[in-house]
């Protein structure tokens, strides 16, 4: 008798959680709105705002932030301490312009009110005369030369800075970069990351590894940080810049932002339906629905930058005792397994339809993506043709090991691949690792012949290629082990300034096309939902919304 | 105030009832898996103020649970009183609230169990447990008569005082039982039912806690039903008999008329498996035979399977012999005229 | 008793150690790089080793160890985060308060809840009050707490709005209310179900008899005499796991985004943040071993024989030796 009642408790348990997931139908949402409506009005966050008139905004974000400290590791808690915590030399955005940008660079000031370019490899920044924090320290070339060479020595944003070599005062407000390569983009992305701090207040507050408030020159100031959980930021009264100079980076259209990490998904969406976020990052898209109501919600996609593609172990017979894996000799093996994939049915299996095929390691949201790509072929799925690619290839049915992270997204695109391929008869098996794991497997390159992968970069087509196909990066391979003097020197000459154009991005795309050892499936989107009142969403190059530049209608404030 | 007194001026008022305790024609019944258990069968017996009754039996007689129907503690859902009357007093105990009822219990009626390793609450002091009794009914005491006088009742029945705030695993087996009565005197009870409360103790003990008992009970003129299956604890303590067989009562008497003229061969038999001091035995003498199964009792007399004197007639359903008076005070329970009427 | 609490905390010593042993020796051996998580997928090997060099992975594993070993017990140091560089140590103890409370609220509410429940069971065994209860019970263990916390967001924060729907802000305890009301649940079903066998068995005692052949009332032979005898395997249940709740509610921490302990060694477990896991566990042992031992205490509260035995060896051959001795004589 117990029996049987707890089966059918599990059942109706299972149905109900089915029930809340799925898309409702049309008609029964009206209960549903009335109760929002409800929401909205009995917020139920704390109001201290709203005594003074203060314009707070309630955001809830996909990552939790457990420290202030301004040169702690890149993770996606980093991107609005990075824009707003701490002030940076130059901003940027491709999401985002205003007249303010210095010359045709793609830059905005913020500590930094200019730079030049004196030769290929320095570059010599101008800092505003009159910049200070909120504690009265005034920022000098020293604090400058302090903050960077702090950044460098802590070494958790390698990656980021990597590209500078040293840094030297010129004077009080001049200061030298000597950069280490001539890389396209490599002076702004570096520059762009790197948060300045006053020497005074970072040796005072011991970095601000553990403290729950910034003392910085941004025009908004951290306070009531409760590590893993939530901080607010809060109008600086004293920020330094004039009026007429502000750019979009530090216009200040709210006075409070109440900044909540939840990182669980359906979490913060129900905070926005229940009226205690205005504003959240990454809705996952099966609960895009709950957002259809255009009179009380802002819905805003944007593609992401992140590309998911898949590479072949071309290192397997590189490393020690290790041997070659089936698919590093074998190109019309590689080229049959890409020309078995429908990238279609992953997105729309995967994405729920919320994204795009692309053709190489990036999508039309960087400046240097070619829109030809996409018309040319691009191993265009046809079974058939896959299947004689195999004949060709000699393939006798040996077992491909597809490897794969354990998270959500990538295990979906897996399963979806394996299939695939066993539809037309290649034996896939799928490799799935921890996800810290993932890493360390793929640099082994044992046990696997195929990876997925996602890749990305804040600036141009061609970084992504360098981080996966520079060889001098990788001890003189590329990242999946893959070794090719002819390629390295097209990958060059993609990435240099001087020469990093649309024909060496074009050269090393068809190149990269024709050895068939990697290539790009598909990007999804960004969804970010907002109340009605939020009325848009300029993102800054970490896709933080610009709060401060934001339009907003004056509802929201009351 | 007057609700209160309402019952004690009732037992008083009806003094001159016929008998202190009455118990008429019980019955009891366990219903257990669908089983009917028949453990009390019509017993009948009366009790005067002052007066010890003892209930003699071999284990499962049923004993026990005529002691539990008088306190009408007996498990509600396996037992069930069929039908019968006990009257104290000339009050039906059976005809009375449950509120009224629990006034009786512990004051005018209180009960000694059998084993008192575990009749006593093993987290609450010995001197709190007897505390306990006391404020039940006396709730006019004020806290510190209440402990004054769970003292004196400990250092009646032989405990320092001290040792009020001991807990029970702190005492052997011999002051466990006394802290027990201690317990059921508190409240000066009319009766007391004793269900073989020194077959835990070894003999020593035994003595001195009957002693004890007995003074005791002199002090209040207290009535006792005393539940045993030792026949010499019998012969110490009571002024009348009742032999209990398969829920009934197959001899009933003065402690005289049972022990120098038993009349039943039940009684006959249970004597007779006494070793005697003199005499050269080499082999015990029990009854022949098993007690009945209380739930499958044979029809008529109850104790013809094993009756050395059976016949056809006490086989017979409708001819279950009924407790005939065959001189002073004394009873039989059988069909066998020779039984009735034999001269000592 | 002095002397019991003394020697038990003395017991815990090795116990820390060992925890402290066994768990920086997993944490050594797990596949997997600090440095790899720290900077992502696409730095260069040079940059993956330059920072394993800063962070100290690459000394043997004794000199680590003893160096981790040393700036625990002697300087209370737990070390800092790998990836935010914040001390461990400070966070551990501004989350944990947080676990304690919901740990804490709930198994009260798990009492409060589930001992009465237990109760009406035994009491009225298989009838109506018994199986109604027990449905009751079964039904709250078979749902799991992430769904229950969802379900109470639907309810109250969405639908009647009247709290959170999640986050935390300080000193605003409604933040609190459905995350412990979703963590007490599970322990309703299982806390009745033990008061009532517990009970069940206590009711058919003779000490039960006598109490009721005192006179005394139904009500208080259940809450005076029966209850007290039978909560001592309910005690053990509720330590076990309100220790096991105040190691982190994972699931409750992560429906309600409520920064707590489970979360943060979570988090370090994912990111190979070895101080933060080693500290968080660490933390976890010394607290549930506090546990027990209050546990223990309790029990000696509840039951005299237990007091006894604790006070036992000791006093034994002294003090008890006299006692025995004179009650010898008189029983």
């Amino acid at each position: 008798m117990k029996k049987v009642i707890a089966l059918l408790l599990v059942l109706a348990m299972i149905f109900s959680l089915a029930a809340c997931t799925a898309p409702a139908p049309a008609g029964t949402d009206t209960g549903k709105e009335e109760q929002q409506e409800a929401g909205n009005e009995e917020a139920a966050e704390p109001a201290e705002a709203e005594e003074t008139g203060e314009k707070v905004l309630r955001i809830a974000y996909h990552a939790t932030l457990t420290s202030l400290n301004p040169f702690q590791g890149m993770s996606e808690a980093m991107g609005p301490l990075g824009l707003y915590g701490y002030q940076t030399l130059f901003y940027k955005s491709q999401y985002v312009s205003d007249d303010k940008m210095i010359g045709d660079s793609g830059l905005y000031p913020g500590i930094g009110k200019t730079f030049t370019k004196t030769d290929p490899l320095t570059y010599d920044v101008e800092i505003f005369d009159y910049v200070v924090d909120s504690e009265g320290n005034k920022i000098t070339a020293d604090d400058v030369v302090f903050s960077v060479e702090e950044c460098i020595n802590q070494g958790n944003l390698a990656m980021q800075v990597g590209a500078i070599s040293s840094v030297e005062k010129i004077d009080d407000y001049n200061i030298r970069f000597h950069m280490a390569n001539t890389q396209a983009g490599a002076f702004n992305n570096s520059v762009t990351q790197i948060s300045i701090v006053s020497k005074a207040a970072f040796e005072k507050y011991n970095g601000f590894v553990d403290a729950t408030e910034t003392v910085s020159t941004s025009c908004y100031l951290i306070k009531n940080f409760v590590s893993g959980a939530s901080y607010e930021f809060v109008k600086n009264e004293n920020y330094w810049q004039k009026d007429e100079l502000r750019t979009m980076f530090d216009e200040t259209n709210v006075d409070r932002v109440i900044m909540t990490g939840v990182v669980d998904a359906p979490t913060r969406a129900g905070m926005v339906e229940s009226g205690a976020a205005d504003w959240a990052s990454r809705i996952d898209q099966s609960q895009l629905y709950l957002f259809d109501d255009t009179s009380k919600y802002n819905l805003f996609a944007i593609p992401n930058s992140l590309t998911y593609v898949l590479s072949f172990n071309m290192g397997g017979s590189k490393t020690e005792g290790g041997e070659a894996s089936i698919c590093e000799d074998n190109q019309k093996l590689r080229e049959a397994i890409f020309t078995a994939i429908d990238c279609n049915a992953l997105v729309a299996s995967v994405a729920l339809g919320n994204g795009a095929v692309t053709h190489t390691y990036g999508n039309d949201g960087y400046p240097d993506y070619l829109k030809k790509w996409d018309e040319e072929y691009y191993f265009d799925y046809n079974p058939d043709k896959a299947k004689e690619l195999l004949e060709e290839a000699g393939y006798k049915g040996e077992t491909i090991t597809l490897l794969t992270s354990n998270n959500t997204t990538w295990s979906k695109i897996a399963e979806v691949i394996q299939g695939c391929l066993i539809a037309v008869g290649i034996d896939c098996k799928l490799n799935t690792v921890d996800d810290a794991m993932f890493v360390p497997t793929r640099n082994s390159y044992a046990g696997w012949d195929v990876t997925i992968d996602n890749k990305e970069s804040g600036d141009y087509v061609t970084s992504t290629f360098k981080y996966s196909f520079d060889q001098d990066s990788f001890g003189g391979m590329t990242q999946c082990g893959y070794t090719d003097e002819d390629m390295q020197v097209l990958l060059r000459a993609a990435l240099e300034e001087e020469t990093h154009n649309a024909e060496t991005a074009d050269a090393f795309h068809q190149y990269l096309k024709s050895i068939a050892i990697s290539r790009g499936l598909y990007y999804d989107y960004y969804n970010y939902v907002a109340n009605i009142n939020v009325k848009d969403n300029p993102l800054s190059d970490k896709c933080f919304i610009i709060f401060g530049h934001a339009q907003y209608d004056p509802a929201l404030f009351k | 105030m007057k609700k209160k007194d309402h019952l004690t001026e009732e037992l008083c008022w009806q003094e001159e009832s016929e008998h202190f305790l009455s118990v008429k024609d019980l019955v009891v019944e366990y219903t257990a898996a669908g089983e009917v258990i028949h453990a009390v069968n019509g017993v009948s017996f009366d009790l005067e103020r002052g007066e010890t009754l003892g209930l003699v039996g071999e284990t499962g007689a049923g004993k026990t649970t005529i002691a539990k129907s008088i306190l009408r503690i007996l498990p509600d859902p396996p037992a069930k009183v069929r039908s019968g009357e006990i009257l104290l007093n000339g009050v039906d105990l059976y005809k009375i609230s449950e509120r009224d009822m629990r006034k009786v219990r512990g004051e005018k009626i209180s009960m000694i169990f059998q084993d008192p390793m575990t009749a006593l609450n093993p987290v609450m002091t010995v001197g709190d447990q007897i505390a306990e009794a006391i404020q039940l009914h006396h709730s006019d005491y004020s806290a510190k008569e209440v402990t004054l006088r769970a003292c004196e009742m400990l250092e009646k029945v032989g405990i320092p005082a001290s040792r009020y705030s001991d807990y029970p695993h702190q005492f052997s087996g011999g002051m466990k039982q006394r802290v027990v009565i201690a317990m059921s005197l508190a409240c000066n009870p009319l009766l007391i039912l004793a269900d073989e409360p020194t077959t835990a103790l070894d003999v020593t003990i035994q003595a001195q806690v009957l002693d004890m008992m007995k003074a005791l009970r002199e002090e209040q003129n207290t009535s006792m039903i005393l539940i045993t299956h030792d026949l010499g604890v019998v012969a110490e303590t009571c002024d009348r008999v009742a032999v209990v067989y398969a829920g009934q009562i197959i001899e009933l008497g003065s402690k005289e008329e049972i022990f120098d003229d038993p009349r039943h061969p039940y009684t006959l038999g249970l004597f007779g498996s006494l070793p005697t001091l003199t005499g050269d035995e080499t082999r015990l003498h029990p009854i022949d035979g098993m007690p009945p199964n209380p739930a499958d009792l044979p029809e008529g007399c109850a104790f013809h399977p094993r009756c050395g004197k059976a016949c056809e007639s006490c086989r017979m359903r409708d001819q279950a012999p009924e407790l005939v008076h065959i001189g002073g005070t004394h009873y039989v329970r059988c069909l066998d005229e020779g039984v009735k009427e034999r001269e000592a | 008793m002095a002397r019991y609490i003394l020697k038990r905390l003395l017991l815990m010593i090795p116990v820390i150690l060992g925890v402290c042993i066994l768990v920086f020796t997993i944490m050594y051996f797990a596949p997997g790089d600090p440095a790899q998580v720290i900077l992502g997928g696409n730095a260069t090997k040079e940059q993956y080793a330059e920072l394993r060099e800063k962070l100290g992975l690459n000394r043997s594993y004794f000199e680590r160890l003893f160096e981790y070993m040393r700036n625990v017990f002697l300087r209370f140091d737990f070390g800092t985060s790998y990836v935010s560089g914040a001390s461990v140590s400070k966070e551990i103890l501004s989350r944990f308060p947080r676990s304690l409370l919901i740990a804490f609220v709930s198994m009260i509410i798990t009492l409060a809840a589930g001992i009465p429940l237990g109760i009406t069971a035994a009491t009225h065994r298989n009838k109506a009050g018994d199986y109604a209860t027990m449905l009751f019970s079964l039904v709250g263990v078979s749902m799991p707490g992430f769904w229950v916390g969802q379900m109470l967001q639907v309810l109250f924060a969405i639908y009647l709005a009247i709290l959170p729907f999640g986050g935390y802000t300080a000193g605003h305890p409604e933040f609190y209310v459905l995350p412990c009301v979703a963590a007490s649940i599970g322990g309703i079903a299982s806390i009745a179900r033990q008061t009532r066998s517990s009970m069940l068995e206590v009711i058919r005692a003779d000490y039960i008899t006598t109490a009721r052949a005192k006179g005394q009332t139904e009500h208080a032979v259940l809450y005076k005499h029966a209850l007290k005898n039978a909560l001592i395997p309910v005690i053990t249940s509720a330590g076990m796991s309100f220790g096991i709740t105040m190691g982190g509610a994972l699931v409750i921490e992560t429906v309600f985004a409520l920064p707590g302990l489970g979360m943060y060694i979570v988090s370090g477990i994912n990111g190979r943040d070895y101080p933060v896991v080693q500290g968080g566990i660490i933390f976890i042992s010394i607290a549930f071993s506090i546990v027990m031992l209050l546990v223990d205490l309790v029990y000696a509260f509840v039951d005299p024989r237990i007091k006894t035995q604790y006070q036992g060896e000791h006093k034994k051959r002294s003090k008890a030796g006299k006692k025995q001795a004179a009650a010898g004589g008189v029983s």
